[in-house]
């Protein structure tokens, strides 16, 4: 138990120190492009930036931000001065409502499609399909087509807006539909897999109905690497979320980081990847438990 | 599962092709035809500055390509050094582990963005993004194929027979771990030209004009209620590779579970 | 499996479940913006966009009438200026009060002063209130109704600044009771409409003020007026059109030009192109680097470059060609500068060959010592300059002149490369009603000097030309500065922006203001929609 925090939160530190260098390396930031943007002259900005610390040496700021981060302070915009956490506090519950809800309608089809696409039966070719489709169309091409065919053309759905539960039906869908696609991808070639192993032959041969060899032998081992697929999901979710929240103007998180990061406005950046490696850990920890008591072969 | 390879085959082969097929220059344009439909001299219409569609995206399959091959080598490679450190005893590993999880916990898009801030925008940051991106992910399907084949019977054989660590490496536990790694490089393949798609979209591409399907894709995108037909063919070429790519690859997927 | 599907379900039920009901009042209208600023206090940030929501907050002492562009009274029913144009006198109006109650009098106009020019804090604050002041350096109240403001130097933009929301009047009580990072949050003004709601990365919401009886003339409100406007941010250029057509918002700007040339015929929905005043849209030509280091070769750039070509298939039209450094709508925009540089592609040829360019191995390009006669260009992903630079890089081929175009992703990336200065050409404007904005780019030390022409007498012009009160000398003298920076070949114009709003057409009464971006939202009527 111990190890597994520890391994935690050295993951969490390495990740963090690594993005802090990788954004140091390239020259100008969010500050520099406010003040001149305003008129600044190249004096006023160096007497800004040593006043917020900006010019000191890499290590010296480093050690400024490891300090904060162990204390929970992400730091300040420099394209605002609000404090990161704020910023990010703000923005946090619109994403996990999207990612949580487009997660919750995935997890269940993606099985329920992946199991179809992999068995022998007439629907076979429509999961297959489906799952294909998910994976290879650009997320910002269902998207776009979605907003003009649902929202412009029929009006069903609107295509904008955070406030109330409808402007959550098109982003989800979009979103679900394609993370489906990479959970339902897993589970069949699993499923698949799962079908040609030695034990289920036998179990055949004994004469065990086609129901229960189909359930007991096939479906729950093959289900359980899935429970790992869909952790590795929940990472992937905050960063799939940039195009879905650009393109539905949700705020969120995702939005967050692109601008951030176009901006080269970089506590933000920091922070958002801090708390994504910090959720990805979390997940994948609590995934790795669950594994271990479902999986008797797995009871070291 | 041979007509897949059949769609990848004539893909590849068309847009290598591109020079000697293509009807028009793609970079010139011509904005007397801007926005015009398929016709006989476009045979898939023109975009907004009036370039052909059509030779746009045959040389548009040609960068495309490229750049998804250039990153999956990218993210493959780290993986051969990988396999044998894994042998090298606990300790390396233990460090090689810990530094794949840092990188698998960034979630990929962000450490793509990330990584072309530093670079600044253009076709090979873009592989390259994609490309780092995919290391870690990869290297963990490497390490549990090889994981799996190490405990196999043969090769406590050819351990038994006195065999040195990297010689078992090269001679039995990479040729058997072949058909999975094949198979999720046919995945990271196709993740790599969505990948690129995007990058393009979010304006992170390289100088505009170039052909390339993710950008003409974005281009259309602009002009898609009044013109279609610019982002149809991208679109609809994306979609089959990636389905070509990932079909074919499905002949690789052996007992081995992907984990 | 039970389990985990039920707590799936449970989970899903709990989050659609939790999400805010707004309540929205009678009449109300969507506003959509196309860019998310970082800030949105008038004092210190600078954007444009902030100014779409909050000059509707905000009052100023002066305004500029939209139709006749000249300077009326707002916050100050008159002003005097001495005769050395060093102090400006303004009586104040008295039945004004802010938003939180407050009363409007002349130690809230000091009170604002105070705070532009706050240097306790690091200065995250932008400096464009103090710029737009000019050689402003102090002030004295008179009485609670007058108000003076004291000049260094003569400088004549100063009622042009003040006309403007960046010089809004705030409310102090509301200055003090929220700080300097909160206030944006909180903003109280006196103006026409009311911040009710500002949830960051989302949207911002303003109700009418009922009791707002002092606006300048230009400003009547009609009886159906919209009761709220909320603003949301699009910055999706794709995604304009079809938030439009699912009246998900009743305005929005900057269409993109071929949906916008698709609905000019629809009954729904109405085109407004506006011209927005200030610089066109334009490329900076390096004068210290080869090869735009040479006049003649910039000259001929110009001559090779269709503007007509870019406007009629990149704007669909609806923007005019530019011909100088300031577009047509700013105030002392030349006329002489119509026509200047047209496309001739022969006249560029034959200048390229009068410096001694040619192209000997054939291959189309014309030779320097290193290979193909290059010139970089650096531009953003913003305003159409893709496809602009693609057309520009066309029309080069032609002269046989390679473009090299370097995209920058944001904008901190875009000053980064200019401070590098290893560019030939640069995408940069700003936009404002008085000419004095070129003073950043075109004095020998201003912080936008990226054409890095530096000549003595342009600096005593530019300086002139903002200490000059009389408006006909001003004239004279931007005729002239407009002529030398294109006798230099400083820039390649563009063309004019003009801004492509759409409103549904149950909106009406909906006019700019003399800058062009931003909307007279106190004149908008609202028809009942069945």
């Amino acid at each position: 138990m111990l190890r597994l925090l520890l391994s935690a939160l050295i993951t969490v530190w390495l990740a963090a120190s690594l993005v802090f260098v990788l954004l140091r390396i390239l020259p100008g930031d969010a500050l520099e492009g406010q003040l001149l943007q305003g008129g600044a002259s190249q004096t006023r900005i160096d007497q800004v930036r040593d006043e917020l610390g900006l010019n000191d040496s890499l290590s010296t700021q480093y050690m400024r931000y490891m300090v904060a981060l162990a204390q929970g302070d992400l730091g300040f915009s420099l394209a605002n001065g609000r404090s990161v956490n704020v910023i990010i506090g703000e923005r946090l519950w619109p994403t996990v409502r999207l990612a949580g809800l487009a997660l919750a309608v995935a997890v269940p089809l993606g099985l329920a499609c992946g199991t179809l696409a992999a068995l022998p039966t007439v629907l076979n070719r429509v999961g297959q399909v489906a799952i294909m489709l998910a994976i290879s169309v650009p997320v910002y091409w269902t998207g776009t087509l979605a907003i003009i065919l649902f929202a412009a053309q029929l009006r069903w759905f609107p295509a904008s807006g955070s406030s109330d539960w409808r402007a959550l039906i098109l982003p989800v869908a979009v979103l679900s539909f394609h993370t489906m696609g990479e959970i339902a991808r897993v589970t069949q070639v699993n499923v698949q897999a799962t079908q040609q192993q030695f034990f289920v032959t036998v179990a055949r041969a004994r004469g065990l109905t086609s129901g229960i060899v189909q359930w007991r032998y096939i479906l729950r081992p093959a289900l359980l690497p899935v429970i790992s697929v869909i952790a590795l999901q929940a990472g992937f979710l905050i960063g799939g979320t940039v195009i879905t929240e650009m393109l539905f103007v949700r705020a969120g998180i995702g939005r967050l980081l692109l601008d951030s990061t176009i901006n080269q406005d970089y506590p933000v950046v920091q922070g958002i990847v801090v708390l994504s490696t910090v959720v990805y850990v979390l997940v994948n920890t609590l995934a790795d438990l669950t594994y271990r008591l479902v999986d008797p072969r797995m009871r070291v | 599962m041979r007509f897949s390879t059949l769609i990848l085959c004539a893909i590849i082969l068309i847009t290598v092709s591109a020079r000697w097929i293509a009807p028009h220059d793609p970079m010139m344009t011509r904005t007397d035809d801007s926005l015009q439909p398929p016709s006989l001299a476009y045979p898939l219409g023109t975009d907004l500055l009036g370039r052909d569609v059509f030779s746009r995206v045959l040389y548009g399959g040609q960068r495309t390509i490229t750049i998804a091959f250039a990153a999956v080598l990218v993210a493959i490679l780290p993986s051969v050094p990988i396999l044998f450190i894994q042998q090298a005893g606990t300790n390396a590993d233990t460090l090689l582990t810990t530094l794949l999880n840092v990188l698998l916990a960034i979630p990929p898009l962000m450490l793509s963005l990330v990584l072309i801030t530093v670079l600044g925008r253009g076709w090979w940051q873009i592989a390259l993004a994609t490309g780092v991106a995919q290391i870690a992910p990869y290297a963990r399907v490497v390490r549990g194929v090889s994981l799996q084949t190490y405990r196999m019977a043969y090769v406590d054989g050819a351990r038994a027979v006195g065999g040195s660590k990297p010689w078992i490496v090269t001679r039995h536990i990479l040729p058997n771990c072949l058909p999975t790694l094949l198979a999720y490089a046919g995945v990271m393949f196709s993740y790599a030209i969505i990948n690129s798609a995007a990058l393009s979209f979010l304006g992170l591409g390289g100088a505009p004009g170039t052909p390339e399907w993710g950008a003409i894709l974005a281009e259309g995108r602009l002009v898609v209620q009044d013109a279609p037909w610019v982002s149809i063919a991208p679109g609809v070429l994306i979609v089959l590779t990636v389905i070509a790519v990932n079909t074919w690859v499905d002949q690789f997927v052996s007992i081995e579970r992907l984990q | 499996m039970r389990l985990s599907t039920s707590l799936l379900i449970l989970l899903l039920v709990i989050l659609t479940a939790c999400g805010e009901e707004v309540e929205t009042p009678e009449r109300a209208i969507n506003y959509g913006l196309t860019l998310e600023p970082s800030g949105f206090d008038p004092h210190i940030n600078q954007s444009s966009e902030l100014g779409i929501i909050f000059r509707q907050v905000y009052d100023t002492l002066v305004y500029r009438d939209p139709t006749t562009r000249e300077i009326v009274p707002g916050l100050a029913t008159s002003w005097g200026i001495s005769e050395d144009g060093l102090s400006y006198t303004f009586t104040l109006r008295d039945d004004v009060v802010f938003h939180d109650g407050t009363p409007f009098n002349a130690q809230a106009v000091a009170a604002n002063l105070e705070r532009i020019f706050d240097t306790s804090d690091p200065g995250l604050a932008s400096q464009r209130s103090r710029f737009m002041l000019g050689s402003f350096n102090g002030y004295d109240i008179i009485d609670d109704n007058t108000i003076r403001l004291r000049l260094s130097q003569p400088y004549s933009p100063l009622l042009d600044s003040l006309s403007q929301v960046y010089l809004g009047v705030g409310s102090p009580a509301a200055f003090e009771e929220y700080g300097r990072d909160v206030y944006q949050f909180y903003q109280v003004g006196t103006g026409p409409y009311i911040l009710e709601e500002f949830v960051p990365g989302d949207r911002i919401v303003l109700r009418i003020n009922p009791d707002y009886t002092w606006g300048p003339a230009f400003m009547s409100r009609p009886d159906n007026a919209p009761q709220q406007i909320t603003y949301r941010f699009y910055t999706d250029p794709a995604t304009r059109r079809p938030v439009l057509e699912a009246q998900e918002v009743d305005v929005i700007g900057e269409l993109v030009p071929t949906d916008a040339r698709s609905l000019v015929g629809s009954s729904d929905f109405r085109i407004l192109p506006t011209p927005v005043a200030g610089q066109p849209l334009q490329f900076l030509m390096n004068t210290t680097q080869y090869p735009t280091d040479n006049t003649t070769f910039r000259q001929a750039l110009i001559y090779a470059t269709s503007r007509e070509e870019i406007v009629d298939t990149v704007f669909q039209g609806f923007s005019p060609v530019a011909w100088g450094p300031l577009t047509a709508n700013t105030l002392y925009y030349s006329r002489d500068m119509q026509g200047v540089y047209p496309h001739n592609a022969q006249e560029a040829r034959d200048l390229l060959a009068s410096i001694g360019f040619e192209d000997m191995d054939g291959n189309g390009f014309l030779d320097t010592s290193e290979g193909d006669l290059e010139v970089v260009i650096v531009h953003a992903s913003w305003g159409f300059l893709p496809e602009t630079v693609q057309l520009i890089q066309d029309q080069w081929r032609e002269i046989g002149v390679r473009a090299v175009l370097e995209p920058v992703a944001g904008f901190p990336a875009l000053i980064a490369r200019a401070n590098e200065g290893d560019y030939n050409l640069i995408a940069f404007n700003s936009f404002g009603y008085d000419p004095s904005l070129l003073n950043e780019y075109f004095l020998s030390n201003g912080s936008n000097n990226f054409t890095n022409f530096r000549s003595p007498e342009l600096d005593e012009l530019l300086l002139q030309a903002t200490r000059e009160l009389s408006p006909s000398v001003r004239r004279g003298l931007y005729g002239q500065i407009q002529a030398a920076i294109m006798n230099q070949a400083l820039i390649l114009p563009i063309r004019d922006y003009v801004n492509l709003n759409a409103a549904s057409s149950t909106v009406q009464g909906l006019e700019f203001d003399a800058y062009g971006w931003h909307p007279v939202m106190n004149n908008v009527s609202i028809l009942n929609e069945s």
